[in-house]
């Protein structure tokens, strides 16, 4: 029925002694043949200037136009690439050439810690600031700085457990 | 199944397959012609997926645009026809997704304050076979339905237009009959 051929003799046979089959293949036939006949009824024609717009979008595309349209955007990220990265290189060489801070004293640690809130303003302003906030992040930064070292001296003593001896001599700068 | 548009005289006896040959040999106007021929069975297809005929015409000019951006791509051995139908169905269905990720804000309609039992009686009546189709099926079922009985493809073309098998289109077919009849012979016993 799918093909919209004809059964086979043996289904007619079954169809002719059995009603509710036939009813149903009736039914069937019936109802492709009238969805066939009322296609074209529910069909409409495309506005009359549609073919002419389409012409020319193609006719655009045989030019290339939409084509080539992915080029200037390639080139353009591509440029946005460029200058990220070289944004971060500048970045992170004005990082590098920073000087590191000078360490406050043990006694102006000790004078910060004693005093009171409102002395502490008031120790804030002028010369000594710079000193009074260096001494605030000291704490921090000395932490840092021994966990870097604990990294430091485990990746020295995995290198000598486990990289042959031979491969470091032939890779001095390795061991720098 | 829709009649063709006529075509210039220069391509009026060449098939859709010969003037998309011609067409990979770089001549436009036999795109034109595939254009004409095509047309208006591409937007009837289109707008019976997306309902909505605006949207239909400017999924066609799409389609076509595809269609010869990638005409080198054609293979002869199968329809032109199946090939064109294919890009129009994915075209239709990247809209879809694309209109779905977008809030429609469609204006409320006015309360029919009439017994829905009468409203939908008055509706069954007044519509065509294919109006009740596209009401009661699910759109893979009207789809099957459309490109088998309204385009008069073979199962095979079907299956190929709906990227599926031959299997899932007899099935999706068979539940398509089935449920259209079931409902006709539910309105003729109420009568």
């Amino acid at each position: 029925m799918d093909d919209g051929t004809t059964v086979s003799h043996k289904v007619q046979q079954h169809l002719q002694g059995c009603g509710a089959c036939e009813h149903h293949y009736q039914l069937q036939q019936r109802l492709i043949s009238q969805l066939s006949q009322q296609a074209p009824q529910d069909c409409f024609e495309p506005s009359p200037f549609l073919r002419g717009k389409i012409v020319a979008a193609v006719r655009q595309a045989a030019e290339g136009g939409p084509q080539t349209a992915s080029a200037p955007r390639i080139s353009w990220m591509g440029g946005l690439a460029f200058s990220s990265v070289a944004a971060l290189a500048i970045a992170f060489g004005v990082m590098m050439n920073q000087p590191e801070p000078t360490p406050p004293s043990a006694e102006l640690l000790t004078r910060v810690i004693q005093l009171s809130g409102d002395q502490v303003l008031e120790e804030a302003t002028g010369q000594d600031f710079e000193a009074w906030s260096l001494s605030l992040n000291q704490p921090l930064e000395t932490e840092l700085q021994l966990v870097m070292n604990d990294a430091r001296s485990a990746i020295d003593s995995l290198a000598a457990s486990f990289i042959p001896e031979s491969f470091l001599a032939a890779n001095t700068s390795l061991t720098q | 199944m829709l009649e063709a548009p006529s075509v210039d005289t220069e391509h009026q006896e060449m098939s859709a397959e010969d003037l998309a040959l011609q067409c990979q040999d770089g001549c436009l106007e036999s795109f034109e012609s595939l254009v004409a021929l095509f047309e208006q069975r591409i937007v009837n297809f289109l707008n019976k997926m997306v309902r909505s005929r605006q949207d239909a015409e400017d999924l066609a000019q799409d389609t076509f645009v595809k269609a010869y951006k990638n005409i080198h791509r054609f293979d002869p051995k199968y329809k032109f026809t199946t090939w064109l139908f294919t890009i129009a169905k994915r075209t239709a269905m990247n809209h879809y997704r694309a209109a779905k990720s977008t809030v429609e804000l469609t204006p409320e309609k006015e309360i029919d304050e009439r017994d829905p039992s009468v409203e939908l009686e008055e509706k069954d009546q007044a519509e065509g076979l294919w109006e009740k189709a596209k009401r009661l099926l699910k759109p893979n079922q009207y789809d099957a339905l459309w490109l088998r009985y309204g385009e008069g493809f073979t199962i095979g073309e079907t299956a190929k237009v709906m990227e599926t098998n031959e299997l899932r289109v007899r099935v999706l077919l068979h539940r398509a009959r089935n449920k259209m009849a079931q409902h006709l012979t539910s309105q003729a016993e109420s009568q």
